[in-house]
């Protein structure tokens, strides 16, 4: 069973807010990271984040149907991208194309222009960004768009690999600087806990938020409670004669030796199935499969080493299926 | 096997979001996950692709983006594990994401909204692509996350068959919920309400309402609405009807033109494998989840459940 505490992802933004002069846009995609979208926006709107980030309008819809009336962007879109009902419900859309643009300015879209400095993703590719640019500045003009962003985002892939991101987003910006966009944002959880001056104007905090350290060993939560962050997630579950009532279907990733806390013990598991987990010992009680590292519980990061990836999967699988 | 077609007009429709679909069987198994390719472009040779540049280009490319991640049943683990698109599968390069991989396509003159097939009916085998995700492909189907849209879909053997799937279906119904059927002339609609009028209990004989335009049972619950839509002109005429149908389970044959008037409802698509009038003839089902009531969550618990 996953329990959120919408408290711990508020006191985490808020936290990370107070070391950083940029704005903080709180990433829900995802269903919040599997946290629950709704849960997460307002925990993190109360926070302190002014933005929400998601990937598609159909998710930036559902925080406008909750009541949600904070700054939304969404930046991945079909092929064939119907953008009309994010003009109309206010969600700025990211734009990753000419073509992307012209279909913004059919329907006065605010759009956040994304230019790839690295990541080989969607954005602009370096190369075509001063033409995009341009045809951006002439729809702008002619009232057709309003161009309010300029944003990249970092592969994570070493310290030269982000200086050479940070420095092609610099350049991309200063081409940019006709549109007079009001947010420019680059940093997402791991820049903007290590690299402060790439935060410009806003941060995209995703994973900090939920109290997971982006770095993927961090299994007994010491970076992130040395950063000030507290997980937002606890999995629990009950054990009877080595059968743990949580498998795949409710979210779990195959982990094998993973730690289970039952009672005062930790057993591994020995593997997981469609519907429960057998662990390696006979044992019953009430399990933590993972939740505060602080109160002596498993991390959902040694959950994820167990799994071989990282904590973002773990608790993403978690998402109400 | 070849690629299934899109078969709705809405598939063709601008999207609010990337396409992304779970072919189910009757069996709860995961059958095919498919998506589009969202955009491409051109990078040099070096280019960096996903987290950790793990995947470097190795000439000038065409990268091809595919908005599933591991939110939406691509474990993290599958990692160079093929996507075809338009018959030839290509590695995922680099790192999956949360929303997203990349295939780096060559030279391919691959387009946006092309259909990329993990596995599956026009993609790769279920079995294959899980040893190549590293993943017992027994567990795929449980990671297909809720972004995903659920169609269920498989062959039902004869009439029998067919009673037992309306059974089935009768099970996950409750009130305000419709079910519009649709099939040529003796495809089997009226047989389907039959078995869900019997799973619910329904009091009389649930027969083709071809005369009737539209009967109401009652059941040991909720009332069932049996309406035919075959020669109502329009929803003027089905709200000159008066139907009660946020109390009702309503079924619908040939009701696509009343889905103006709702805001939700099952699509029950049934279509003889054979032709010829033998209703003990096989019959491909496909169920389609519209609207808020019908995520993909229902039409998996529905899919998974008891048969």
């Amino acid at each position: 069973m996953r329990h959120v505490d919408g408290a711990a992802i508020a006191a985490n933004v808020a936290g990370v807010s107070a070391r950083t002069d940029a704005l903080v846009c709180g990433v829900v995609k995802a269903d919040g990271y599997g946290h629950g979208a709704i849960v997460a926006a307002r925990a993190m709107l109360e926070g302190g984040a002014t933005w929400l980030g998601v990937v598609d309008v159909v998710e930036a819809l559902a925080l406008r149907a909750a009541g949600i009336d904070a700054p939304v962007l969404a930046w991945l879109h079909a092929a064939e991208p119907d953008l009309a009902a994010a003009a109309a419900a206010g969600v700025d859309v990211g734009v990753s194309s000419a073509a992307q643009l012209d279909r913004a300015a059919l329907v006065g879209a605010t759009v956040h222009l994304k230019v790839d400095t690295g990541l080989g993703r969607n954005g602009v590719p370096m190369g075509e960004w001063a033409s995009v640019v341009e045809r951006a500045a002439a729809l702008q003009a002619a009232g057709s768009l309003r161009v309010r962003g300029v944003f990249s985002h970092l592969a994570g892939a070493g310290a030269a690999f982000d200086a050479a991101q940070l420095a092609a987003f610099v350049d991309a910006c200063a081409i940019a600087e006709v549109l007079e966009p009001e947010l420019r944002h680059l940093s997402n959880s791991s820049a903007t806990l290590a690299l402060p001056g790439a935060a410009h104007d806003m941060v995209r905090l995703g994973i900090a938020a939920y109290g997971i350290h982006p770095d993927g060993d961090d299994a007994a939560g010491s970076a992130a409670a040395a950063a000030g962050l507290r997980p937002a997630m606890r999995v629990t579950g009950a054990v009877v004669d080595g059968v743990l009532d949580v498998g795949a279907r409710h979210g779990l990733l195959p982990a094998p030796g993973a730690p289970v806390l039952v009672g005062d013990r930790v057993v591994p598991v020995d593997a997981v199935g469609s519907t429960s987990t057998t662990l390696a010992e006979p044992v019953s009680g009430s399990a933590v499969l993972w939740g505060d590292p602080a109160d002596g519980e498993p991390s959902a990061i040694a959950w994820a080493l167990a799994a071989d990836t990282i904590g973002y999967e773990v608790v993403t699988r978690m998402a109400a299926a | 096997m070849s690629a299934q077609p899109d078969r709705t007009s809405a598939d063709a429709a601008p999207r609010r979001a990337p396409r992304r679909v779970a072919t189910v069987d009757l069996a709860g198994r995961v059958v095919r996950l498919a998506g589009e390719v969202v955009s491409t472009k051109r990078v040099p040779a070096g280019h960096g692709v996903s987290y950790g540049a793990e995947h470097v280009t190795s000439a000038a490319t065409t990268l091809a983006l595919v908005a599933l991640g591991y939110a939406d049943g691509v474990p993290r683990t599958a990692s160079g594990a093929p996507v075809t698109v338009d018959g030839v599968a290509h590695p995922i390069a680099g790192r999956v994401a949360m929303d997203q991989v990349v295939l780096d396509v060559g030279d391919a003159a691959v387009t946006p909204g092309a259909e990329a097939v993990l596995w599956g009916a026009g993609g790769t085998p279920v079995g294959a692509w899980g040893d190549a995700a590293r993943v017992p492909a027994a567990l795929l189907e449980a990671f297909v996350g809720p972004r995903v849209q659920a169609v269920v879909e498989d062959v039902v053997a004869d009439a029998d068959a067919m009673e037992a799937l309306g059974r089935r279906l009768a099970v996950i119904l409750g009130a305000g919920d419709v079910v519009v059927l649709t099939g040529e002339l003796g495809a089997g609609k009226t047989t389907l309400t039959r078995g869900i009028g019997e799973g619910l209990g329904a009091v009389g004989t649930v027969a083709s309402p071809t005369f009737v335009i539209a009967r109401t049972h009652r059941t040991a619950t909720v009332p069932l609405l049996h309406v035919d839509a075959y020669r109502l002109g329009n929803e003027a005429e089905l709200d000159d009807l008066d139907l009660d149908v946020d109390a009702s389970i309503t079924i619908a044959e040939w009701g696509l033109p009343l889905v103006h008037a709702v805001d939700a409802w099952l699509h029950v698509e049934i279509v003889r494998t054979i032709g010829g009038d033998d209703v003990d003839e096989p019959r491909t089902v496909r169920l389609t989840g519209h609207g808020d009531r019908w995520p993909a969550s229902r039409l998996l618990a529905f899919a998974r459940g008891a048969a």
